[in-house]
């Protein structure tokens, strides 16, 4: 079908204003002159290198490895065993479930990050890792929910009843038979989970300390001193990392799609 | 089993022709032996499987038998042990069985769809029950290969499910059924999904291998023609119930009730009234009148409300004169329906009669609107109790 050529503008626009900020961003960070100017002046890597040599900032990209690594590891423990719950148990009713774990989704981002301030300042877990990534971890958990509930959903509940047939009783059928066919999707879920903790600065700024920043806070905090092309040569660093996780999700959904076609 | 003796899953013995009988005989009888008892499922207000008892010997292949919605699948799935009846025992070899889990109760099943892991090859699909049943893991591989060898399946061993045709999948789940050597086969609609041509080659090896292997088997089907060529004996359900449980032979020649005779096939019923007559038996309706042998109306007392069932192999037709004697009728379709033709034929006082006749036979050839006269032998008529 050939588009209308007012769509076809009308969508190049749309694809421009959504891109732009991006490539505004990530132009500025090969500029050669000081300070941040669009269209940059001349061509150079001085901001990257100053950013990858700078020991504050490495750090900082660390944490946001370690915490989102973290946040998805935990996510997809929770989110699996809740999506099992959701579409095998009988004790909580289905809707129940999906509500509370979707439940991060819909409650504003600045409510979780002041309830989880309040409770962890309580117990002095915050400032490290662990603290943020089980904070973020809470934020990833509807991303693996939705993705293995869907796949909970799809599989074939006879295959489950052939491996009970076969003498499995029915934890080795869930943990030989069920939880392999959802891993792929639960991955996915993770991958997913791992991009919302990289990029958060909400509920991170609650719980970092002067010695303790993710990425998202430093170059938030930069930002508020002045604007520095360094801060531009980070935003491309965090951009590129998200671009590779989802294209990792993207090469996974298309082998997927690629193997059910040959089924 | 010791090392030397033979492996029955490469037994070449014919033993498909065999009459179960004769199989007892020859010891290739080696199945479990099946009972229910009154077995009653009840979801609410719906009675799904309504007080069945049946008997299955060891090494019988017995087909439910039904329509969808008849119950079929459930009985076999409460003797799988999936489902708990309501009421009701289920014993195997004298065991009650009734509330041992599935896992506990060492039989195979195969599902329509094949139901194989995903996730795992072919080899690792069926060595999971030999795991599962704690066979030492030095003999899992050979036995596996012995059961895939039994379904013709030798070099697949490292494909995986998604790479292998659905009747080459149903092969695999059928060598995990059987792979633990169980003595109760249970199979849902197993060759349901494959093409016809797949299909008779496959109900033929799963008849050669159930023989060889002694087993009983419980096969589910909506297929008639399925179940007549592979039952020992077919179980017949409707709506919950069992309606008749017999030998395929006897079924057919004689279905306990309209409702067995409308499911066995294709078949003309006139209902009227068994009448007696200077030595003969008629069942006199309206327009019409049939003629049966005595020993067909054993069992029924004159003046009787009886459905008489001729099937539609059984009549022959003949190109008539309007003033003939007899059933005489309008061709008012032929129709080609594989190996044999379809005709159906309407009579002046609007009764419609379906005739099979097979197409390579020495008939004449008929043409739409043609008359013709309808004449079967009276010992081809059955009759049955009405609905």
């Amino acid at each position: 079908m050939k588009a209308n050529p007012a769509i076809k503008i009308f969508g190049l626009v749309i694809a421009f204003v959504l891109v732009a900020p991006t490539i505004i961003v990530v132009a500025t960070a090969f500029t050669e002159s000081s300070i941040i100017t669009f269209p940059p002046k001349g061509f150079s890597f001085r901001w990257f290198e100053e950013v990858l040599t700078s020991r504050q900032w490495i750090e900082a990209l660390q944490n946001s490895l370690i915490t989102g690594a973290i946040a998805a590891v935990l996510a997809v423990v929770v989110g699996i065993s809740l999506a099992m719950a959701a579409a095998r148990g009988t004790a909580i009713p289905r809707t129940g479930l999906t509500t509370f774990a979707l439940m991060p989704m819909l409650v504003p981002l600045v409510v979780i990050a002041i309830g989880v301030y309040l409770a962890f300042v309580q117990i002095g877990f915050y400032g490290n890792v662990f603290a943020l990534g089980v904070a973020h971890s809470i934020l990833g958990i509807p991303f693996v929910f939705i993705n293995v509930l869907a796949a909970l959903t799809n599989l074939d509940p006879r295959v489950e009843e052939a491996a009970r047939a076969s003498g499995a009783s029915y934890p080795i059928t869930l943990l030989r038979i069920t939880v392999p066919q959802i891993l792929p999707s639960a991955f996915v879920g993770g991958l997913f989970a791992f991009i919302a903790s990289w990029d958060e600065v909400v509920v991170a700024i609650f719980l970092v300390t002067p010695g303790f920043k993710t990425i998202p806070v430093m170059i938030w905090s930069q930002v508020r001193e002045g604007l520095e092309p360094s801060t531009s040569a980070v935003s491309t660093v965090l951009t590129v990392v998200t671009l590779v996780v989802f294209g990792i999700v993207a090469l996974l959904n298309a082998r997927k799609s690629k193997r059910t076609a040959t089924s | 089993m010791t090392a030397t003796q033979e492996n029955p899953m490469r037994a070449t013995t014919r033993t498909i022709d065999m009459p179960l009988a004769e199989r007892k005989e020859r010891g290739r009888a080696k199945g479990a032996a099946l009972r229910l008892e009154a077995v009653r499922k009840v979801y609410g207000d719906n009675i799904v499987a309504n007080d069945v008892t049946l008997d299955i010997e060891p090494g019988e292949f017995v087909t439910l038998l039904g329509a969808s919605g008849s119950g079929k699948t459930t009985l076999l799935r409460m003797i799988a042990g999936f489902l708990e009846p309501t009421a009701g025992v289920i014993t195997i070899d004298g065991k009650d069985v009734t509330s041992v889990p599935v896992h506990k109760r060492k039989i195979g099943v195969v599902f329509q769809n094949y139901a194989l892991f995903p996730h795992m090859n072919v080899l690792k699909n069926v060595m999971f029950p030999l795991e599962m049943h704690k066979v030492p893991k030095v003999k899992r591989k050979e036995l596996a290969r012995d059961a895939l060898a039994a379904v013709k399946l030798e070099n697949f061993e490292d494909r995986m499910p998604s790479q292998l045709s659905g009747g080459q999948q149903q092969r695999v789940a059928l060598a995990r059924a059987i792979v633990m050597k169980p003595r109760l086969l249970l199979m849902d609609e197993p060759l349901g999904a494959l093409d016809r041509r797949l299909r008779e080659a496959m109900q033929l090896e799963i008849l050669k291998l159930s023989r060889e292997l002694g087993l009983t088997v419980i096969n589910v089907t909506h297929d008639q023609e399925e179940a007549f060529t592979m039952s020992d004996k077919i179980a017949l359900l409707a709506d919950g119930t069992l309606i008749q449980y017999d030998e395929p032979a006897a079924l057919y020649s004689a279905p306990v009730s309209e409702v067995a005779a409308e499911f066995l096939g294709e078949s003309n019923r006139f209902e009227g009234q068994l009448v007696h007559e200077q030595q003969r038996w008629f069942v006199r309706a309206d327009d019409i009148e049939v003629e049966l042998t005595a020993s067909a109306a054993d069992g029924f007392a004159e003046g009787d409300r009886v459905v008489a069932v001729i099937r539609p192999w059984s009549i022959s037709l003949s190109s008539a004169d309007s003033d003939e004697q007899g059933s005489v009728g309008t061709v008012s379709a032929l129709i080609y329906a594989g190996e044999s033709q379809k005709v159906l034929v309407e009579t002046p006082l609007g009764r419609e009669f379906i005739v099979r006749r097979s197409l390579d036979s020495a008939d004449e050839q008929l043409h739409e609107g043609q008359l013709v006269q309808l004449s079967w032998r009276p010992d081809h008529v059955v009759i049955t109790r009405p609905r």
